[in-house]
């Protein structure tokens, strides 16, 4: 099922939460919003959900009209039939695990085949005999595959994620998400998929949208995103990025050589500042001389205040588009520090 | 570092519990296990069916069942008033405006008999609507009836129910039901099957302080129950305590099963409650959406705040100061039959009522800063009450508010007064601030014990490993950390006491009047105008000094936490 | 038994309980043995040393201080005691309520007593704080010999040193043509517009049913039957049946007192007062000394105020009607122009808890 989003705006008390912005989520693919906190991607997963109201735009589920301000159409949110995963999970304290997830089908009325249903979505998260327990009696990752199972069990046209798994470990979060991507594609479900993590965008999406202070600055495939940020403020958000000339041209930790090996190479001067050893590989900041702060990778331990040269080919150099310069020196200092790895 | 010092200071704890045990069991056990004896005590040994033949054997089993049939329907009205009202002022931005609270306490700070006298002078015959509005006789006609006193009841108790229903809503927090509306559910099936199991048993506790708070009243049952000849339990007990012919017996009967039926009542809430309790999981991120005033449901929820807020203070305060102007009672409304007199009389430096308002301030204070005292140590002696000690110290310290004043009161004058005591404080100033002590300490104990649970032990463990001694911690890190709850104690118990009646009546000293006793002294004196000044000097004296320690409060840094 | 009896006092004694009588026995022989020091001086002191008592008494040698317990108009009282204060430099703390709080007290207090003096709005009350032996005998106080004979205790024990009378009490906005008789209440033209103070807060009101029970006897009930069938209310003490009168809630009051509605048309009130003529009740307003007092001698000398000139002329200022026969009522009817119901006060007084209570059952 395709849901189409059409000038979709809001703003809180006068500060626009979200810039006008069109979206198109395929039938069965899995997108992601992407961004800092604050960038409106929530805002907006709660618009489609009907949670919020927009302040103008159109919001169509599979062709049908759900939202739309001129003609004055709002489906609430209990008619959309989406399927949603809250940040804190938000299981009803009250119900057993069959309850959480039988409510769906009870307060649509499907009483046909109800507990071969809620059976079925159990056993997808792995949850066989534990129907009958409370929320509280079952661990963070547990919990998880309740609110899952909960958001699928009523075979959703559309299911909604709000950063589920930051209120998990790390460990438990990186299992989590390989089984809940596994699950999604599975299923064959249509997902939109908030968070902040650039790994987990990476790693689970078919498409990423990148989002900044209400705005998308750009759409893509991870490799597409990575590979090729238009904008300063994609390159730092996700990956690392050594900047050649500052906010115009880029250049990503893997693709800056320790030799040279084309004559078209650009080579640079640096001083070796910190050395970590992460296992694989050695990450070794430097300070190239004239420029900011670079991150590369090496296999062999090097010194700090050594000297080195590094080289980088030009097919390797990213080149920003259109960039606005002024607001990407002004957001940087506030990045949040990112999880990699 | 030694073990005693572990996870809190338990260091005081220990001493505190014996302590606290002794001064509950003499405050408050001994005197209520007193009626029980007295009732059912007789000339020749024990009578255990001896209360249940009183009530049999005098027609007041009526009265019982009339007590309990109030109680209930005041328990229905005020949750009609109070949860829309909660569900207004926990989920649209009617919510963010500090002051519609302060004013929804007002019907709280306000005694109950004033309130009952503002509506009865407004629909009596020749009342003030009458007055406005001649042709409204049927309504008064229909007003004065049990309708009407359930209504002007639940008008001065549903602030009480609003607030715990509130603060519940908010702690559910706003996306347990945006999942159910997700989910396909519709607004009314949310309701019932989200928000109502988990209201259960706030409201579970609420509506037991509603219902005892009710059949435990006096001021309202004296003025708007006598006219319209609805009796009930405590001014049947205030009958056998005060008037001619003066009859303990009956008194300690009556009591006694008052106590009881509090009692039954307590035990099935803390039944249903235990039952219905859920721990709500994760605690990251429970915003709760606050919806715009727009539309149908803007419209409807500032009216409902509106009508609200003109039955439980409009109206009563436009009738009390009215009455507390009027030069001439006969004269009715009119312009030139208004007057400050009243006020000047009433304000003259050293004047009856000079010194009645010096005293109730006085006693107020003395009470409310020795219950903030023992409350916060009673509350800290139970801390997470995990020991069998701690849970008796919990249960006696909150029994005072499960059971009627008047019988707590009756209690301390059985124990106060007996001959054997070598020393007394009956007669005194001491025990009419014991009196107020042992009535209020369970609000400071609540406020303070849910303020301490949620301190978590590593604050005081990491105060240990730099190498802070218990007092040190204590002053250092628990104090500050607790404040917030006793300040909210001392508030409710300074305005309670502030406008207690019945102890007062029971217990003061010769020569000695509270605000409270002259406003009923007065009406007695047939000045209703002296004592309606007095009913709004004293309240707003009340609301003036809530709005200053509101104001200190919202400067203190503690506050944000 | 003695065991029993110890366990008796810890619990009960003090404030309980006139059911039991074998304890009500106990308790006065308690209170009498704690207080029989200055019962014994304060009766002997008159023979023995009237003398001595004569100079202290001129020389202004009282001190200390006196409880009152006092039922009635709260600014007569205190007008009393700011004259007696400055006479004679006692403090007297006073507590102010109706007859029936006022017994309540002093039972609650039995165990402690606290109260000197206690001046009540009910004779018969007085008649039975005497009975009961609570009373001290003062025979010797200054103008005793002027008070009516009838309302005082020949050998001192209480002293009416003011009075009032009941009547119909109305709101001369509403009743154009006011009742003349007790049975005119009776009529539909009255119906549900009538209050009656509570015989068990009300002293005077208690006075007037037990004497028109006198006089009538048990056949009198008929009339408070009638009225409760034609709507009359029972409504509290004295001032809060007269209120919805003044107000216009109600149009009249049976049976209210007279000084209260006095003063209220003095300030500008609409009402007035009709007393019928097949008579009514006078209810005297006795002040007795209590056997328990421990300030026998001031409670003395407050009583010899409450008869002096200065005294009589406060009461006579609020509207009552003086106790002395030598000082006449001040705007208001005088005790000769009232037509008054030949009442038996011994019956009143041994039948007032019982009528009391049955009036109570017929209007509740």
């Amino acid at each position: 099922m395709e849901i189409e989003i059409k000038g979709i705006h809001k703003s809180f008390a006068g500060t626009p939460a979200l810039l006008p912005t069109d979206l198109k989520l395929r039938q069965g693919e899995f997108t992601t919003l992407l961004g800092p906190s604050g960038c409106g991607k929530t805002t907006l997963l709660r618009m489609i959900a009907g949670l919020e109201q927009p302040d103008g735009g159109e919001i169509y589920s599979a062709g049908k009209c759900i939202y739309s301000a001129s003609k004055r159409t709002d489906v609430p949110a209990h008619k959309r039939q989406f399927g949603m995963v809250f940040q804190d999970f938000a299981l009803w304290p009250h119900m057993t695990v069959f309850e959480n997830v039988a409510f769906g089908l009870k307060a649509a009325k499907q009483h046909s085949g109800l507990k071969e249903k809620v059976t079925e979505a159990l056993a997808m998260v792995r949850l066989q005999g534990m129907e009958d327990r409370y929320p509280h009696q079952l661990s963070g990752g547990q919990q998880q595959r309740v609110a899952f199972a909960r958001a699928v069990a009523i075979r959703p046209a559309l299911v909604l994620f709000d950063e589920p798994l930051s209120a998990l470990d790390a460990v438990l979060r990186e299992e989590m998400r390989v089984e809940m991507m596994s699950l999604v594609k599975d299923m064959g479900l249509t997902a939109l998929y908030v968070t902040h993590d650039q790994i987990e965008a990476m790693s689970m999406s078919d498409e990423i949208v990148v989002m900044r202070k209400g705005e998308v600055l750009q759409r893509g495939t991870p490799e597409s995103i990575y590979k090729a940020p238009s904008h300063p403020f994609v390159a730092s958000f996700i990956g690392k990025s050594n900047w050649l000339e500052p906010e115009r041209a880029m250049v990503r930790p893997e693709q800056v050589k320790w030799s040279r090996t084309s004559d078209d190479d650009r080579s640079y001067a640096a001083t070796v500042r910190h050395v970590s050893y992460v296992g694989e590989r050695y990450e070794i900041r430097l300070q190239v001389d004239g420029l900011d702060e670079w991150t590369v990778y090496s296999s062999k331990r090097a010194t700090v205040q050594e000297r080195v040269e590094l080289y980088v080919s030009p097919e390797s150099i990213c080149w920003m588009q259109g960039a606005d310069i002024s607001s990407a020196v002004q957001q940087q200092p506030n990045l949040e520090p990112l999880a990699l790895g | 570092m030694k073990p005693v010092f572990k996870d809190s200071p338990s260091f005081f704890r220990n001493i505190g519990i014996i302590l606290a045990l002794f001064l509950l069991v003499i405050g408050i056990v001994i005197p209520l296990l007193l009626i029980f004896w007295q009732s059912v005590s007789t000339g020749q040994g024990l009578d255990l069916l001896a209360p249940i033949r009183t009530i049999a054997g005098h027609d007041l089993s009526s009265v019982l069942f009339q007590t309990i049939w109030l109680g209930v329907c005041v328990v229905a009205g005020t949750t009609l008033l109070a949860l829309p009202l909660a569900w207004i002022m926990s989920k649209t931005r009617l919510g963010q405006h500090r002051w519609i609270d302060v004013v929804l306490m007002i019907p709280f700070m306000t005694p109950p008999y004033i309130g009952s006298m503002g509506w009865i002078l407004f629909m009596q015959k020749g009342g003030y609507l009458q007055q406005w509005l001649p042709g409204s006789a049927a309504l008064s006609d229909s007003f004065f009836s049990f309708g009407g006193m359930v209504l002007i009841m639940c008008l001065h108790l549903f602030p009480f129910l609003y607030l715990l229903l509130r603060d519940a809503i908010i702690r559910i927090g706003g996306n347990l039901e945006e999942a159910g509306a997700v989910h396909g559910a519709s607004s009314g099936y949310r309701f019932r099957r989200i928000m109502l199991p988990l209201l259960l048993s706030s409201y579970g506790m609420g509506a037991m302080l509603v219902f005892v708070k009710t059949i435990a009243e006096f001021g309202t049952p004296a003025t708007f129950g006598r006219r319209i000849g609805y009796y009930v339990m405590t001014s049947e007990i205030h009958k056998y305590i005060s008037s001619w012919p003066i009859d303990f017996g009956k008194a300690t009967s009556l009591a006694s099963i008052l106590l009881s039926v509090c009692l039954v009542m307590w035990y099935m809430q803390s039944t249903i409650s235990r039952r219905f309790t859920y721990r709500l999981v994760g605690g990251k991120g429970q915003r709760s959406k606050r919806y715009a005033l727009r539309g149908l449901t803007g419209a409807a929820s500032v009216v409902y705040l509106a009508l609200l807020l003109i039955f439980s203070i409009g109206i009563p305060y436009f009738s009390v100061i009215v009455a507390s102007l009027m030069k001439l009672r006969g004269a009715g409304l009119a312009w030139d039959n208004l007057t400050l007199d009243h006020y000047r009389d009433l304000l003259t430096w050293g004047s009856v009522s000079m010194k009645a308002l010096g005293n109730s301030l006085g006693l107020s204070l003395a009470a409310s800063t020795i219950a903030v005292v023992l409350g916060t140590g009673f509350a800290l002696a139970v801390g997470k009450s995990q020991k069998r000690t701690q849970r008796v110290i919990d249960l006696f310290s909150l029994l005072p508010n499960t059971v009627p004043g008047i019988v707590m009161v009756v209690g301390l004058i059985l124990f106060w007064n007996s001959p054997w005591l070598p020393a007394t404080l009956y007669n005194t100033y001491g025990m009419v601030v014991l009196t107020y002590v042992v009535l209020f300490l369970p609000y400071t104990v609540q406020y303070v014990k849910a303020n301490f649970t949620q301190i978590d032990g590593s604050l005081f463990q990491a105060g240990q490993v730099f190498g802070g001694g218990p007092l040190l911690i204590m002053r250092r890190i628990l104090l500050p950390l607790i404040v917030p709850g006793m300040l909210a104690g001392w508030i409710m118990t300074f305005t309670i006491s502030v406008r207690e009646l019945v102890g007062s009546l029971l217990i003061l000293p010769p020569s000695m009047q509270t605000s409270a006793t002259y406003i009923f002294a007065q009406f007695e004196q047939g000045q209703v105008s002296l004592g309606m000044a007095m009913a709004v000097v004293s309240v707003g004296m009340t609301v003036a000094l809530l709005l200053v320690v509101e104001a200190l409060k919202s400067n203190r840094k503690w506050n944000a936490s | 038994m003695k065991k029993m009896a110890f366990r008796k006092k810890g619990t009960l004694l003090l404030l309980a309980s006139v059911m039991s009588i074998s304890l009500f026995g106990c308790g006065n022989a308690t209170s009498n043995s704690q207080t029989i020091e200055p019962a014994n001086t304060g009766q002997a002191a008159p023979e023995e040393t009237a003398t001595q008592e004569a100079p202290q008494e001129t020389g202004n040698a009282l001190g200390g201080k006196l409880v009152l317990y006092s039922a009635g108009p709260q600014k007569l009282a205190d007008n009393l005691i700011s004259g007696f204060e400055a006479q004679t430099g006692v403090k007297v703390e006073m507590f102010q309520g109706t007859t029936g709080k006022i017994l309540a007290r002093l039972e609650a207090e039995k165990g402690n007593p606290v109260a000197d003096v206690v001046i009540l709005a009910s004779l018969p009350s007085a008649q039975s704080l005497k009975a009961e032996g609570l009373t001290m005998a003062y025979p010797d106080a200054v103008n005793s010999d002027k008070l009516n004979t009838e309302w005082s205790d020949a050998d001192g024990h209480y002293f009416s040193t003011s009075a009032s009378a009941l009547g119909i009490v109305y709101n001369t906005n509403l009743v154009s043509n006011p009742p003349q008789s007790w049975s005119d209440l009776e009529l539909p033209e009255w119906k549900d517009s009538v209050n009656i103070p509570d015989p068990t807060l009300s002293g005077s009101a208690l006075d007037f049913i037990t004497g028109y029970l006198s006089v009538k006897g048990e056949g009198g009930w008929s009339l408070f039957e009638n009225y409760k069938a034609n709507g009359v209310a029972m409504a509290g003490a004295n001032q809060e049946a007269l209120d919805p009168v003044i107000t216009g809630a109600k149009s009249i009051v049976a049976a209210g007192v007279d000084y209260m509605t006095y003063s209220a048309k003095v300030k500008g009130e609409p009402v007035d007062i009709v007393y019928p003529a097949e008579g009514t009740v006078v209810s005297p307003r006795p002040a007795a000394i209590l056997n328990s007092s421990q300030n026998v001698d001031n409670a003395k000398a407050f009583i010899d105020y409450l008869l002096s000139d200065e005294a009589q002329k406060l009461v006579a200022e609020a509207y009552l009607i003086p106790g002395r026969e030598d000082v006449e009522a001040e705007g208001r009817t005088n005790l000769k122009d009232i037509p008054l119901l030949p009442v038996d006060w011994a019956w009143m007084n041994d039948h007032g808890d019982e009528t009391a209570a049955r009036f109570s059952e017929v209007f509740k």
